[in-house]
């Protein structure tokens, strides 16, 4: 379909946006992405080809929270969440690169206040 | 006539009788088989995991559609809607022809006579976003129903197809949804079968769809013919399917498994 979008274009990161220094909290992150195993066929019954989303990463104003090479196990829209504790306030950035080279990126501010 | 025999034609008498005090009782209460207190929603029948998952926007993946129909809204919309809250409860709505526009025909008619654009494909994802945003902003509030519904022929037709006896299986919509919600089906819970989660997202379908969708699900899990998505008849369906809700509010995106 023409207007359909690119896949993994639209994810949701989901921070609190104040939290307290070295307080634990929850970095939810939702991508919209098929993750195609390359085993499901169309209504014409033609192999709908594989698309998973290859590599995923988190870091924090850039320093790696979470690094992942995603396989057919993960569930379409993935859903992961990240726990993490922060000592000073900045910003989260997302991103992935599926198997058609669709990267997709997303980022969140948390601002941490003293303990 | 053998002992068996005579013991099945008394039975069958007596079920013809049960059946004649039943459908009279009906017609005086409007052909409602479910009191309104005992109305729930299709949600309260899923898992404790899935109702979180639901009730949670940060964990309802469901809301991935809700945002970029949010956008769409904001681009083509907005000239002539304010705001998207309460749209969603006005439709399904019957047109002067006596056919039922339900949400996404109104979109489709709003695109081609007002914003002067192609119709979003039917299950695409721009339009799943679009009626799905609009099902969103009207969250918490109960759909419209016409005085006298039940005289208008699209009641009827839909009527007729929720009663009817169809498929290898032998039963018909009413015989899970109105006598045997609660129980399991398939290793599924029966719900009362309202539709007010819809669009939703299912965990089967990887993704979300729309009530249009999950009908023809039915009609598959009943053995029967599938009607195309095209069909008129599911637009009745879902305008019939309002009725029963009884003023049951709107919580789409739902989450079903």
């Amino acid at each position: 379909m023409n207007n359909e979008p690119v896949p993994g274009r639209n994810a949701r990161l989901i921070v609190p946006p104040l939290v307290r220094a070295g307080e634990e909290f929850q970095v939810r992150l939702l991508i919209q992405h098929p993750m195609e195993t390359g085993f499901r066929r169309d209504v014409q019954g033609d192999i709908i080809e594989v698309n998973l989303l290859e590599s995923l990463s988190l870091d924090f104003e850039g320093q790696s929270v979470f690094t992942a090479r995603s396989m057919n196990a993960l569930t379409a829209n993935p859903f992961l969440v990240f726990v993490v504790a922060l000592k000073q306030s900045g910003r989260f950035n997302a991103r992935w690169l599926d198997q058609r080279g669709n990267a997709g990126s997303i980022s969140a501010s948390v601002r941490v206040v003293a303990a | 006539m053998s002992p068996h025999k005579y013991g099945r034609a008394l039975i069958a008498s007596l079920l013809a009788a049960t059946a004649a005090t039943g459908a009279h009782s009906q017609a005086a209460t409007s052909q409602l088989f479910i009191a309104k207190s005992a109305v729930r929603s299709g949600s309260t029948f899923t898992s404790a995991t899935i109702q979180a998952q639901q009730k949670d926007d940060d964990l309802n993946p469901g809301m991935l559609w809700v945002d970029q129909g949010r956008e769409l809204f904001a681009k083509d919309c907005t000239n002539c809607h304010a705001d998207a809250k309460g749209l969603a409860t006005k439709l399904p709505r019957l047109h002067t022809d006596g056919s039922v526009v339900t949400l996404e025909k109104q979109i489709h008619h709003c695109q081609t006579e007002r914003v002067k654009k192609p119709a979003y494909a039917m299950e695409g994802q721009p339009l799943l976003a679009l009626t799905t945003y609009l099902a969103f902003s009207s969250r918490g509030l109960a759909q419209q129903v016409p005085a006298n519904i039940t005289q208008s022929a699209a009641w009827q037709r839909a009527h007729n197809e929720f009663t009817r006896v169809q498929g290898k299986l032998d039963f018909n919509c009413r015989a899970c949804h109105d006598q045997l919600y609660g129980k399991r089906v398939r290793n599924q819970n029966i719900s009362q079968g309202y539709g007010v989660g819809y669009p939703a997202y299912r965990v089967e379908w990887q993704m979300l769809g729309s009530l249009n969708r999950r009908l023809r699900a039915c009609f598959f899990g009943m053995e029967t013919v599938v009607p195309a998505a095209t069909d008129p008849i599911l637009a009745d369906l879902e305008f019939y399917l309002v009725w029963r809700a009884q003023g049951l509010p709107i919580e789409a995106p739902a989450v079903r498994r």
